[in-house]
């Protein structure tokens, strides 16, 4: 099969549509409408932790080794609860301090300290170095199985016959074009980090359709796969660990990869560097996990399908991916899974050279040009340029070396032994880094001595073995010892044999590495400038707000000397900006300050900082400015003063918060009352205005009385009969008002008994037949039979259905009025309702007719005959009653006026106490 | 007639503290906030550390299958999933996404 010209136009087109797509993702943000600060994109960034080396190195690991690969993905999600207490940490850190490296992260930490800054991005790029030049070997690896006619990798011939160094060359060119921009304005690469997240989607879905075709197309399933291989000792050996070996290997791994995921150079800027939204950890902490946790579960099966595919051991384990769906004749499937490895180890290759470029050319290049007053002003000019090629420059410089790498030694070692060495390298900064951000007591000589100590056993114990294992060092190294010195051998360092070689390198530079941090630093004074860094780095969160006006900075300088700098490090254009920015935000006037205050050399070099790298900008700073070095003491006056400045600010508008608040309560409670006094004044107007119509009425007619003595009997009985029935009116209407001003104050007392409902009703319509008959009105009584009892005042039930019934009475025309009453059992409560065929009610006002205000305030509208306090006071009873009253009613047709009550369950007998 | 007032240490409160601990119970409006946050995500740390290291880990490791699956295989996903979930119930109801961010 010849699949060359295809394999090469899939990973050139590919590669396109990656450009194309950073492309977009960078003019999306320039426009503010960043993809980056997209939750989903800034987990699926997180994922270029996933590499070639998962990609296809987990399978061989798996195959040769059972589950143990899992610990470079466990140690991942193990960190994931802790990245709301660690990441975000580090993520306020490098914003408030305008940091753009991993190595500008710990020197910044330790005072600003050059020689740290060029030890980390030392021992950054001999670590990672080795791994780019592993991606390189998988991707040239996977090309030359897709395009060769056997399933086991050919060793290539001289290098030009060798795809891998075109690989090389092309990627190169690709990731200067891709990363590498004219002078950044900002530390941010978003164009990157949205191909990063493409990438990490296609290498899971390559990974996921490979797999389950794999499992589900080639075998019949998990158990089909499990099983078969159980049957095989070999394999059935990889279900278990080794007891002794394994647990502690399983142990270190776990602890290697979780400090890798946190400070690799390529996490540390997906992560840390390029986080736009702290709150994105908030999906991102169980998202990531969860894409760990799918990558891997076709790993094992995998492993293991080619394990009993090919049993000879003839094809390399790492290759399975690939050689397997190639084996099967699917050769669009082996092309997908192609591609997906060549998205992992190229999302790898693009991140970690652009984060090592980066760090070169600000942590080392940068500074040592701008180190030179006079090479400085020289260069000044050209600077942008300067800097732009030598990220170029170190760019393929950086790939060479991997290529050379891979050549040379990588070739005779598995992927993931290659990756565990550079995991076991950058673990190396855990202790300088990590104890930076929570011990203030860590100084810059221990730092230095813990990465130097720490690098110095990792290169023995882990790497010298490799070079002698592809025959660059005598062999007698291994057995012997250094210098034939027995406990310097690598293998067995101090004599320690118990361990295996991995765990045990991993052991040994972390142990002496973290002793002599913490020793050094216990033993070591640190300067002013460390302290004033410790403090802002640790108390970031406390700080962070007041960081700005914060100085760490004492000295003479013009505001014309910050200008020039600006100007000839940046630009015109650039440095105008910055200014107008920083006299708009403090308030200042450029024709009025020539010194330049501190203030304003912070905000110099924070935004020099951003393009160049913070150590680089502190050295020109130094440089070209007269500085004085700060006292702690100054550093802390100064912190304080503007946090207690920051917390008494808020305080006072706390207050004013919360006096506002008060007032505007006051202010509605007054209303409130305003509104309940005038309505308290029309009660009393309209019940004095009830009272004296029967008063006068009454007057009138005992003067009359008083006045005529010989009146005829008929009619001074009639007279003496109106007087009763207007005093009687009046009696009522004041034990009505009485009886209301009782229920609304919560003076009323109940009587509570079982009554029947019916009986009550009854007792009613008789003590009203009378009056009924008189207007000749015709009454329909419907009573339910064997209603369920209920407990209540019996009184006052009475009260409520005279009240009712005497309401019906007044609206109806005599002589063709109807009134219908009737009373049922449903849901749980019984229900009364008196229906009439009166004139109704308007709709408006249904709701308002149980309102005493609303009765007197419309008295004229509504109200024909009596109080019209009659529906309150029902409403309240039943109220009291946990019962309801309303009403239906179409204007013209009558009115349907019910209530409910609560039926007594079945069973419980009354309580017939007083409540 | 007053209500029961619980006092604060019997079985039914602490089975509520429970709950919180482990995540799965109903968390009032008032005890949700960023300062409960951390404690729980260092004891899903904690118990996650636990749970794949020696000694827990010599339990599941044993030749054998339960459903197919490698015992210890099926141990080790089994605590992954778990942990994804717990680590989603516990960021997402004590970390609201109006959180203030300085960009």
């Amino acid at each position: 099969m010849n699949n060359l010209g295809w394999v090469i136009g899939f990973s050139l087109g590919y590669l396109t549509l990656l450009f194309a797509l950073a492309w977009w993702g960078e003019r999306r943000a320039q426009r503010g409408r960043s993809l980056v600060s997209n939750p989903y994109v800034y987990a699926l960034s997180l994922a270029v932790y996933c590499t070639a080396w998962t990609y296809y190195g987990s399978v061989g690991r798996a195959a040769n080794n059972g589950i143990e690969f899992l610990t470079i993905y466990l140690g991942p999600t193990l960190t994931a609860p802790l990245w709301w207490i660690i990441l975000r940490k580090a993520i306020r850190i490098c914003r408030v301090q305008r940091i753009t490296t991993l190595a500008d992260f710990i020197s910044a930490r330790y005072g600003q300290s050059l020689r740290l800054s060029y030890l980390v991005t030392i021992v950054c790029v001999l670590g990672i170095v080795p791994y780019i030049a592993l991606q390189l070997k998988a991707i040239g690896s996977s090309f030359e199985i897709l395009t060769s006619s056997s399933l086991v990798a050919q060793s290539a011939g001289t290098w030009y016959q060798d795809s891998s160094f075109y690989i090389t060359l092309v990627l190169g060119v690709f990731i200067i074009v891709f990363g590498s921009k004219p002078l950044d304005v900002t530390r941010n690469h978003e164009g990157m980090v949205v191909a990063v997240a493409f990438e990490s989607i296609v290498k899971l879905v390559a990974f996921l359709v490979v797999g389950s075709v794999i499992t589900f197309g080639l075998f019949r399933g998990f158990g089909d796969i499990f099983q078969q291989a159980q049957t095989q000792p070999a394999l059935q050996r990889l279900f278990v660990m080794d007891e002794e070996v394994g647990f502690s290997r399983w142990f270190w791994m776990l602890m290697v990869s979780m400090f890798a995921f946190l400070l690799l150079p390529r996490q540390f800027q997906v992560a840390v560097l390029e986080n736009r939204k702290e709150s994105n950890l908030r999906k991102a902490i169980w998202l990531f996990p969860l894409y760990l946790l799918l990558i891997n579960i076709f790993v094992l099966p995998i492993a293991f399908a080619g394990r009993l595919t090919f049993p000879l051991g003839n094809v390399d384990a790492d290759t399975f991916v690939l050689t397997l769906p190639l084996w099967a004749d699917r050769e669009g499937l082996a092309l997908l899974a192609y591609l997906g490895g060549f998205s992992a180890a190229t999302s790898m290759i693009i991140v970690s050279t652009i984060a090592l470029s980066r760090m070169i050319s600000h942590n080392v290049l940068v500074p040592y040009l701008v180190g030179s007053k006079p090479l400085t002003q020289r260069l000044g000019n050209y600077f942008g340029r300067i800097l732009i090629a030598s990220r170029r420059v170190n760019i393929i410089l950086l790939l060479l070396l991997a290529y050379l790498y891979h050549r040379f030694v990588a070739s005779s070692y598995s992927l993931v032994s290659i990756g565990l060495i550079s995991f076991a390298a950058v673990a190396q900064f855990a202790p300088a880094l990590l104890g930076g951000m929570y011990w203030k007591g860590g100084t810059k000589q221990g730092a230095t001595a813990g990465i130097v100590v720490g690098f110095l056993i990792w290169g023995f114990t882990l790497v010298l073995p490799t070079l002698v294992g592809s025959g660059l060092m005598a062999e007698r190294l291994m057995e012997e010892g250094l210098w034939g010195i027995s406990i310097l051998r690598p293998y067995q360092f101090l004599g320690l044999q118990t361990m295996e070689p991995l765990a045990h390198g991993v052991f040994w530079s972390l142990f002496w590495n973290l002793g002599a941090y913490v020793a050094v630093s216990i033993f070591t004074m640190p300067s002013s400038k460390e302290q004033n860094q410790a403090e802002v780095f640790i108390e970031v969160f406390k700080y962070s707000e007041a960081y700005d006006i914060s100085i760490g900075w004492k000295g003479r300088a013009t505001v014309d000397e910050i200008r020039r700098l600006l100007e000839q490090f940046l630009g015109h254009a650039r440095s105008q900006e910055i200014l107008a920015a920083f006299a708009q935000t403090y308030q200042v006037d450029w024709n009025a300050q020539t010194v330049a205050d501190a203030r304003l050399v912070n905000y110099a070099e924070r935004m020099l900082a951003e393009s160049m790298g913070r150590a680089s900008a502190r050295v020109l700073l130094a440089t070209t400015l007269k500085e004085e070095e700060i006292t702690l003491e100054e550093v802390h006056n100064l912190l304080r003063e503007s946090q207690h400045l920051v917390s008494v600010n808020q305080e006072l508008r706390q207050k004013s918060e919360a006096l506002r608040e008060a007032s505007e309560a006051l202010q509605q409670a007054n209303a409130e009352l305003k509104m309940l006094d005038g309505r308290k004044d029309d009660f009393i107007s309209t019940v004095t205005h009830e009272m004296r119509t029967p008063l006068t009425g009454i007057r009138a007619m005992s003067e009359i009385l008083a006045d005529n003595p010989d009146l005829e009997g008929e009619e001074r009985d009639n007279f003496l009969h109106t007087i009763i029935g207007e005093t009687e009116r009046m009696n009522r209407l004041i034990s009505q008002v009485l009886d209301l001003e009782k229920m609304d104050s919560g003076k009323m007392s109940l009587h509570k008994t079982r009554i029947q409902l019916n009986e009550v009703i009854r007792e009613a319509v008789e003590s009203f037949i009378q009056v009924i008959k008189e207007k000749e009105i015709a009454l329909q009584v419907d009573l339910q039979g064997s209603l369920p009892p209920v407990v209540a005042d019996r009184d006052r039930m009475t009260q409520v259905i005279l009240n009712l019934l005497s309401n019906a009475v007044k609206f109806v025309e005599p002589g063709v009025g109807k009134i219908v009453i009737t009373s049922y059992f449903i849901d749980g409560e019984i229900r009364v309702r008196v229906s009439d065929n009166g004139k109704g009610i308007a709709p408006e006002i249904q709701s308002l007719i149980f309102d005493k205000f609303y009765q007197v305030e419309n008295q004229t509208v509504r109200k024909p005959i009596g109080s019209g306090l009659g529906l309150a006071i029902c409403q309240r009873i039943l109220l009291r009653h946990q019962g309801r009253i309303w009403v239906e009613s179409t204007p013209g047709e009558g009115a349907r006026f019910s209530f409910a009550l609560p039926a007594e369950p079945i069973g419980r007998p009354a309580n017939p106490t007083a409540l | 007639m007053s209500h029961p007032h619980r006092p604060p240490n019997s079985p039914a409160a602490s089975d509520h503290r429970w709950q919180d601990l482990l995540f799965f119970g109903p968390v009032s409006k008032k005890t949700s906030n960023k300062r409960a946050l951390t404690p729980r995500l260092l004891a899903i740390f904690g118990l996650l550390l636990v749970c794949i290291n020696p000694p827990l880990l010599t339990i599941f490791n044993q030749a054998g299958s339960v459903w197919g699956f490698p015992v210890l295989y099926l141990y080790i996903f089994a605590v992954w999933m778990v942990v994804i979930v717990a680590l989603a119930r516990v960021v997402h109801k004590y970390l609201k996404t109006d959180d203030r961010d300085s960009e």
